[in-house]
């Protein structure tokens, strides 16, 4: 039985070509000088395919960095039954960086009414930010009930969509309660959130505060703000927050202390506005607050299937008040009444 | 709150009884001869040269000069002795000494070269150095073996030799970034005539401030290295200069398509006070570029200049100077990048006093330096942002000669300055400023345990006066074992450092470095192990393998984000770096070869603290970039027909880097928003961090030169080749915009080289 050995003469690699020049192989069988040949040319063999799976294994030049993903677009949008209009901003995941051109985005938004299977069409707009930029924002107009869940498709052209659901929330009534102002060292202003509301994922309680200039003038209004967020209590039909008035005029006395063109000697307070962001049940932080760092990694705050972002349901009801002398006279604030 | 590292009881009782068995030896004093050792025609010092004494009887006691060219040989009996000095390459010295009880001799002695024995001083006189010898973590590399390596310049350069050795790592052919054995390039210390130098390489990867032209030797300590360098936790570079011709004027100017020079040297008082002075300046708009059809801008250069002075018998003065300035853009320019321009200027200045006190029986080590770092990035006239490092040390190392043992041991005060000014597109850093005073004291025991056996101890003590009086203590070792054609060697030690540099490893071409100090107490610390074989199997073949272990805590990295920008948030991270080290050396009398394999793993556990929420772990395991698992060198070096050539081929597996899935933007929906008015920000939608692999790097450079002698002067030309079959090596990839920067393409190179003596 005879058997040949060969190497083919050239062989062309992307980016070598190497001559291999390999001597003739007798037949077996073989004289002993002969074996010796052939266990050189077989180690030549072997070196040399060592050598070409080497320089193979090295001749890619290219680089992958883009992974592939099938998730088309993310967005971000709200539907609030307290407003005709809705909107979403679609951005379509992208595989430069590139600024979004204000060009036609290939999407299709649409919402339906899961409940009555009622499908809506929204209309693409391009807006320009100030830094110059363009987005794609859809709107429709239509309006929102509580307790309707609506489901938002934005779909590409190939079929890709990425979709989200919705619920809106119930509605709330806000009303300041009269405090308590037994305890002297303590200065809270309480106002229930009636009602049962899924999330609260924004509180803010803005003061609008009065200054003068230290060697005077017209009142000057200063709105400083306070989040609220997480601060509210459950209780039997709804939330009590608790504004702390002392702990609040410390800050708002650091910042007029800090501000050369305020006098420090008089802070007075016209008014507490109470602004409630009343969301969905999925309108929760996974961490408890909604911090950039934290949630810009994808996913982590997101109810987009086959997609990122947040697309849910929420209103924002207010309430202004103005507490009690005693509480503003024991937080700090001046009242233009002398101390009891 | 400050904290101290203390090696345990037993380490302690164990280093005190082999210090005191040390002392016993070094009891009983009698006559001691010393003096340094150098080469009578030009003054130069010499290490390595065997000195030794013989009495009557045949008794021989002897050592070896250190790179001051120092000896010393202690307890000898009164009587009459024969002093030898024996180097390869020159000729003997023989006096006879007759010594006194109590005497302190100081003998200085001027070889002069063999000129018989000339031939082959090419090739037995490297033995102290080569690619193999690689001993405990040091390989010593003199400027012989850095001019063998291809490089576009008539001279070698030592960063050029860096690049070959396994276990260290590059980014490419620009950036000046060089991790060594796991280290990033800020763990790493560089001391240039016992100056620091911070950054010392230059923006074109093939130079460093160090031209082989300047060198004396470079002792290139890659992990267990001794008490008498602190402050860094990866490796230590420590370079020696030349002190210049005592003898006669000497001069050389050379021009190649990168870098062009001027080197001069000389007596100022012939045969007692001698300089050296190098200038380089890169030439690429008006070299290189002219037929690279690639955009060069890059503008560096390096100024060095020194004065010895041999003020008497027993004492030696030095002052050196030393200019760096890099400028330059990576990467490429397009329509949606806008690259800034980095920049950074090293100026060092120090003084080194050595002398043999007459009525003490040691050496000591004066040394006083100041080095300042500034690095920028953005605009010259207004940068982005900028970071600066400055400071002084000032150190005294006393060596103590014994019949069976050296002692080493100093004191230093050392207080680097960091001022970084990083701009708004920094997280939450815009300024900072800190001084920290660092106070030490060493003492390092070398011992000749016996003929075979040496083992070296080390006890470092560090003190943080302004950071809560911290103290740090940091044992190590150090071990040959060495017989026949055998050597083992192992070293272990523990590291800390006190100030570090962040770079955003995401963006390789982002080699602005951030220095900061340390944030907290807890400084960056390194423990290391090494275990070496090295063998001699025949006469001009070594093999040596060498595996090393190194556990790093308390690193500071950039923490991650998908916005898109640079952030100097820091997260802490841990480190494990393990990896082998092959080296195969050949010595023939007309070839030179060698093939260095490493295998390396590196590893980071981060602990950011949105790594649990992100990922679902609590800490991240990852390869940072700087992990290149394979890496492979070759060289072989010949003369024919009077030419010189040289062959390099240089294969390193892909690094790590981070791969994406595209860009979106991202809307804080921290509340009902309107969406037409809200602002938002572009979004990466990264993987897990640094899991791709960017492609291998393989490259072959070439070289063929050859010297001409004439009367008074010689000229040197030199032809070759970087990057010969053209690899489209990945230099940088900006992730953002996809666009791709490769390394230098093939370039042919000519260069000329006049030395006048």
């Amino acid at each position: 039985m005879s058997k040949e050995l060969t190497v083919p003469s050239t062989l062309d690699i992307p980016c070598w070509t190497l001559d291999i020049q390999s001597p003739p192989i007798p037949p077996y069988p073989h004289t002993p000088t002969q074996n010796a040949r052939v266990r050189s040319g077989r180690i030549h063999l072997v070196l040399c395919t060592t050598l070409l799976a080497c320089l193979l294994l090295g001749c890619d030049e290219s680089v992958n960095t883009r992974l592939e993903i099938e998730r088309p677009f993310s967005v971000w949008g709200v539907i609030n039954p307290k407003a005709d209009t809705h909107a979403v901003r679609v951005f379509e995941i992208e595989n430069t960086i590139r600024l979004v051109r204000p060009d036609p985005l290939d999407a299709v938004v649409t919402t339906t009414l899961l409940q009555t299977g009622a499908q809506q069409a929204w209309q693409d707009s391009v807006i320009q930010l100030p830094d110059g930029d363009f987005r794609h924002v859809f709107w429709s107009v239509f309006e929102a009930r509580a307790g309707e869940s609506y489901r938002l498709d934005v779909t590409r052209s190939d079929g890709e969509t990425a979709s989200a659901v919705t619920t809106i929330p119930p509605p709330v009534v806000l009303e300041a309660l009269e405090p308590d102002t037994a305890i002297v060292r303590e200065a809270f202003m309480p106002v229930f959130i009636h009602g049962a509301p899924p999330a609260l994922p924004r509180i803010d309680v803005e003061y609008v505060v009065v200054g003068f200039r230290p060697e005077g003038s017209l009142p000057i209004f200063n709105p400083v703000t306070f989040s609220y967020a997480g601060r509210p209590v459950q209780q039997e039909g709804g939330w009590l927050l608790e504004i702390d008035l002392i702990e609040d005029f410390k800050v708002i006395f650091e910042v007029f202390d800090a501000d050369a063109d305020l006098s420090s000697e008089i802070v007075d307070l016209r008014e507490i506005n109470v602004r409630i962001h009343v969301g969905d049940e999925n309108w929760v932080s996974p961490i408890g607050v909604f911090d950039a760092e934290l949630l810009v990694e994808p996913g982590v705050f997101s109810n987009v299937e086959n997609g990122f972002g947040y697309f849910g349901a929420g209103y924002v009801e207010t309430i202004e008040l103005r507490p009690p002398t005693i509480l503003l006279r024991r937080a700090g604030f001046f009242t233009g009444e002398a101390d009891p | 709150m400050p904290f101290s590292v203390r090696p345990g009881k037993g380490a302690l009782v164990l280093f005190l009884i082999v210090v005191l068995a040390g002392m016993q030896q070094g009891r009983a004093q009698n006559a001691v001869v010393r003096g340094f050792v150098t080469d009578a025609a030009n003054g130069e010092a010499l290490q390595g040269v065997n000195v030794v004494l013989e009495n009557a009887a045949g008794d021989l006691r002897g050592t070896a000069t250190n790179s001051d060219g120092i000896y010393g040989i202690t307890r000898i009996p009164p009587g009459q002795y024969e002093l030898r000095a024996t180097f390869i390459g020159f000729q003997t010295f023989v006096d006879t000494l007759d010594l006194s009880a109590n005497e302190r001799l100081t003998v200085n002695i001027a070889l002069a070269v063999d000129e018989a024995e000339l031939d082959e001083v090419v090739v037995e006189g490297e033995e102290e150095t080569g690619a193999a010898r690689m001993t405990a973590g040091l390989q010593s590399v003199s400027p012989k073996d850095i001019e063998l390596v291809p490089t576009p310049d008539v001279s070698g350069d030592l960063a050029t030799f860096l690049t070959t050795l396994p276990g260290v790592v590059t980014i490419g052919d620009r950036g000046g970034q060089f991790f060594i054995r796991g280290g990033e390039p800020t763990h790493s210390m560089v001391l240039f005539d016992g100056m620091y130098v911070h950054q010392p390489y230059h923006i074109l990867g093939f130079y460093s401030a160090f031209p082989s032209d300047i060198l004396r030797q470079a002792d290139v300590y890659t992990a267990g290295y001794g008490g008498e360098f602190s402050g860094r936790i990866a490796s230590v570079i420590d370079i020696q200069s030349r002190n210049g011709n005592k003898r006669s004027y000497a001069g050389s100017v050379s021009a190649a398509p990168f870098v062009s020079g001027v080197q001069l040297e000389g007596p100022l008082i012939k045969d007692r006070v001698s300089f050296i002075g190098s200038v380089r300046q890169s030439v690429i708009e008006q070299g290189a570029q002219r037929y690279v059809d690639q955009d060069m801008p890059y503008d560096f250069g390096d100024a060095f200049g020194k004065v010895h002075a041999i003020l008497s018998r027993n004492s030696q003065l030095s002052v050196s100077v030393l200019h760096t300035h890099d400028r330059g853009t990576l990467g490429q320019e397009s329509e949606d990048r806008l690259l800034e321009e980095v920049r950074w200027k090293n100026t060092a200045y120090g003084a080194r006093y050595v002398v043999l006190p007459r009525s003490l029986p040691f050496v000591a080590e004066i040394l006083l330096s100041i080095s300042h770092l500034r690095t920028e990035q953005g605009p010259r006239e207004n940068p982005v942002r900028w970071s600066r490092i400055q400071g002084f040390n000032y150190a005294v190392n006393m060596t103590n000669f014994f019949p069976r043992a050296e002692w080493k041991w100093g004191l230093f005060w050392r207080s680097p300055e960091v001022t970084s000014l990083l701009g708004g597109v920094y997280q939450n850093v815009e300024f900072g400023f800190s001084r920290r005073h660092k106070a030490g004291v060493y003492v390092e025991p070398d011992f000749y345990v016996t003929d075979e056996l040496r083992l070296r101890l080390s006890l470092l003590g560090q003190l943080f006066p302004s950071q809560n009086n911290a103290r740090f203590v940091e044992p190590r070792a150090r071990l040959i074992w060495q017989k026949g054609r055998h050597e083992v060697s192992a070293a272990a030690g523990q590291y800390h450092q006190e100030i570090f540099g962040l770079n955003d490893r995401r963006d390789v071409t982002n080699v602005f470095t951030a220095w900061r100090s340390a944030p907290t107490d807890e400084l960056s610390r390194a423990t290391h192990l090494l275990l070496g074989y090295r063998l001699a199997p025949v006469a001009g073949l070594e093999l040596a393998a060498e595996g090393y272990y190194k556990r790093l805590k308390n690193l500071f990295i950039a923490e991650w984000t998908s916005f898109p920008r640079f952030t100097s948030r820091l997260q802490r991270a841990d480190g494990e770096v393990a990896g082998l080290d092959l080296r195969l050396e050949v010595r023939r009398p007309h070839f030179y070869g060698y093939i260095n394999y490493g295998l390396a793993s590196v590893e980071y556990e981060a602990r950011q603290a949105a790594i649990e929420l992100w990922y679902g772990t609590e800490t991240l395991k990852f390869h940072p970039p700087h992990d290149r698992r394979h890496q492979l060198n070759v060289l072989a070096s010949t003369t024919l027909g009077g030419f010189d050539m040289s062959v390099r081929w240089n294969y390193g597996s892909g690094r790590p880097f981070s791969r994406l899935f595209g860009f979106d933007g991202f809307v804080l929906m921290n509340g009902v928003q309107d969406l037409f008015t809200v602002p938002d920000d572009q979004r990466v939608i990264y993987e897990q961090p640094f899991q791709g692999r960017l492609p291998t790097y393989h490259r072959l450079d070439v070289s063929v030169g050859r010297r001409f002698d004439f009367t008074g002067y010689n000229l040197t030309v030199q032809a070759g080749a970087i990057n010969v079959y053209d690899r489209r090596n990945l230099f940088a990839l900006d992730l953002f915009t996809l666009e791709r920067t490769d390394q230098l393409p093939f370039i042919p190179t000519v260069g000329l080289k006049i030395e006048v003596e």
